[in-house]
């Protein structure tokens, strides 16, 4: 049973002018025994330093870490048994592939016929036993990428941790890769941290996510929640693609119902959503809609909103459609079968159920904050 | 069309340019050296006449510094000297470089660089506090006081340059065989040295070729029981006048090693010499 477990983690670094940079701000989070999880978020969001901090190569400014259950803050990364697979793989380049397979296991001073038996197991696994012989520099990408995970794998470690391991491969290989790597940790059960910036591999391959942004985690969640309910709009903003569209609007009462009123096009809210708004003393929300979740059609729609289409990107499977309401621009997503051009007019609405509203000042969900509001009653 | 012909044409000119001024720098290197080479062959009554190029060329002056007046001595001291000198200087540098390198601490950068203005100081500065220590220490003319010299003076630019060299490896792998179990001193013993083995080799080169070539602490630290070559080959010059002949053969003789090492090791060298000059950090 391991699990890791971060509490109140933070990562302060001195700059060379002494002014100070909050790389990793007060991060709590659980990741289960055998469990995939996935650090997501933008260049210098905190995610590396984050993993960095769990092998042991960064000390916290303050804060606990545990593996296991044991506090590891003061444990040498080596008496960690945690394995890390970095963005450059970080290949021993004077050794063969053998050797660098076999590193860890001649360090914990196994039998040579007990090592010799493990890397071949492993190379069968990884397909590169045919590779053994040959130096990291004669590999290719994909090559030199088994090789990493083959030596990060071979000594079972409890936690496994990947620094975008997958960042330097070609479109294609990163494709079959992700789904190998899937089935490996799968296989062999082993916790799993993986940091990306790839909201792709995060959606297909983790468990759960946690999404972070200027150090900070914004979101922890399956990948199905954190795409349908998005905790913020960063969060809403980050995942998916295209990206969300997010649309201002006046939260208005009149006659007894609720409105939310951009200026283009009015939407009546539920009732006892607007009633919960009002109590929390919201007056700007902020509306987001996601461009899969925009009816675009031809003919008017009855209570649609009117648009000229301004771009159109057909990609094959489906069609992306840059919408143009007065000065304001959306992007929807539509059948391959549709058919327009630039200038034509069109009539949209949107999925009702799937509309996501946020507090204009806080930026949080407001469903999740009457959601919380619902279960403190 | 026409601008990329013209810049075609404008690089070839440049190009041009570089070497001849190239060339005309290469004479002025090399004149003096085959001038020492050449006068080392002539025999006594040309030596004093300069201006002659044709004569039969004889032995006679290396005949004088290997029989009457051997030369072995000095070579053998100048190359335990520089041998150790450079060994000791790569064997204390590297740990040093290695921390600069690697370990962040407050002042760093600024440590390095004080470290570096001994290199550019005038040696001249240290040279008699050197021989007022060691006097009182009855430590002169030992083979000890000079090799210590030497790795002082050498120990600068070891640091300076074998951090650039350290820094070249990425420190992923590194922190990788640290996860893997390594101690922080075992990653140093069997991943960084020998990743920078090549980097130690062209270091170790330099220090050497500078000891080799060293006069200044050579002359003052030591005298009779251990003889540098440089200053061997100034005691040449005597009151009654410069014995050219046999001190152009010393010259040539003193030079073969640096000519070979450079020869030899002059990839790893250049890239030694402009390692850290490109680069901003």
């Amino acid at each position: 049973m391991v699990d890791v477990r971060l509490k109140d983690l933070t990562k302060i670094f001195g700059g060379s002018r002494g002014e100070k940079v909050v790389a990793v701000d007060h991060i709590n989070l659980h990741v289960k025994d055998g469990e995939f999880l996935t650090l997501l978020g933008p260049s210098g969001c905190g995610k590396t330093t984050t993993l960095r901090m769990i092998a042991g190569l960064e000390v916290p400014t303050f804060g606990e870490i545990y593996i296991g259950g044991e506090l590891v803050n003061n444990v040498h990364p080596k008496d960690r048994d945690v394995a890390m697979v970095f963005q450059s793989y970080a290949l021993y380049p004077h050794m063969t592939v053998y050797d660098n397979l076999a590193f860890p296991l001649k360090i914990r001073k196994l039998p040579k016929d007990e090592i010799d038996r493990n890397v071949k197991e492993v190379a069968e696994l990884l397909q590169i036993k045919h590779l053994l012989n040959r130096k990291p520099k004669e590999l290719s990408g994909g090559e030199q990428q088994r090789t990493a995970l083959g030596r990060a794998i071979i000594r079972r470690p409890k936690v496994f941790l990947l620094d975008e391991p997958l960042s330097n491969l070609d479109a294609k290989l990163r494709v079959l890769m992700r789904a190998e790597l899937k089935r490996l940790q799968k296989e062999l059960k082993i916790t799993t941290i993986y940091v990306t910036h790839d909201q792709v591999e995060a959606m297909t391959m983790s468990d759960r996510i946690a999404v972070m942004n200027l150090g900070r985690i914004m979101q922890v969640g399956t990948p199905h929640n954190i795409f349908n309910n998005p905790a913020n709009v960063f969060v809403a903003g980050f995942i998916g693609s295209p990206p969300t569209n997010f649309i201002e609007c006046d939260f208005i009462e009149s006659n007894g119902s609720f409105i939310l009123d951009s200026g283009f096009f009015k939407y009546t809210l539920p009732r006892e959503l607007g009633i919960l708004i009002k109590d929390a003393n919201v007056s700007k929300v902020i509306l987001g809609i996601r461009p899969q979740h925009i009816i675009v059609k031809r003919e008017k729609i009855v209570n649609g909103i009117k648009a000229s289409i301004y771009v159109v990107e057909p990609l094959g499977t489906e069609t992306i459609l840059t919408l143009k309401l007065d000065d304001f621009m959306i992007k929807a997503v539509v059948p391959p079968t549709f058919q327009g051009s630039i200038g034509d007019e069109v009539w949209l609405r949107f999925r009702e159920d799937r509309i996501m509203l946020f507090d204009k000042v806080s930026k949080n969900s407001l469903y999740n904050a009457v959601a919380e509001k619902v279960k403190a009653q | 069309m026409s601008s990329r012909k013209n810049s075609h044409i404008g690089s070839k000119i440049v190009n041009l340019a570089i070497y001849i001024v190239l060339s005309l720098l290469l004479l002025i290197i090399f004149l003096p050296i085959v001038w020492i080479i050449i006068t080392s062959f002539k025999p006594e009554y040309v030596v004093r006449r300069p201006n002659v190029w044709m004569f039969t060329p004889t032995l006679e002056n290396y005949i004088y510094i290997t029989s009457i007046r051997p030369i072995w001595k000095p070579v053998l001291d100048t190359f335990i000297v520089a041998f150790s000198s450079s060994v000791l200087s790569l064997a204390l540098g590297t740990p040093a470089a290695y921390a600069l390198a690697r370990y962040r601490f407050r002042g760093r950068d600024d440590l390095a660089f004080w470290i570096l203005t001994f290199w550019m100081s005038p040696p001249v500065a240290f040279v008699i506090p050197f021989f007022l220590i060691f006097d009182r220490l009855g430590l002169l003319d030992t083979y000890f006081v000079l090799i210590l010299a030497h790795t002082l003076f050498n120990l600068p630019f070891v640091i300076w340059l074998m951090r650039e060299y350290i820094r070249d490896i990425p420190h992923e792998i590194e922190e990788s065989a640290l996860i893997d179990g390594y101690s922080d001193i075992q990653v140093f013993m069997k991943i960084t040295l020998p990743l920078v083995k090549p980097g130690m080799v062209a270091v170790g080169m330099l220090a050497f070729i500078f000891s080799w070539t060293e006069f200044l602490y050579s002359l003052i630290l030591t005298s009779i029981h251990v003889r540098h070559l440089t200053v061997e080959v100034s005691s040449y010059w005597t009151i009654a006048g410069v014995v050219l002949g046999p001190m152009t053969a010393a010259i040539t003789i003193s030079m073969i090693p640096a000519l070979f090492l450079a020869f030899f090791l002059q990839r790893h060298i250049v890239r030694g010499l402009t390692l850290g000059a490109v680069r901003g950090r």
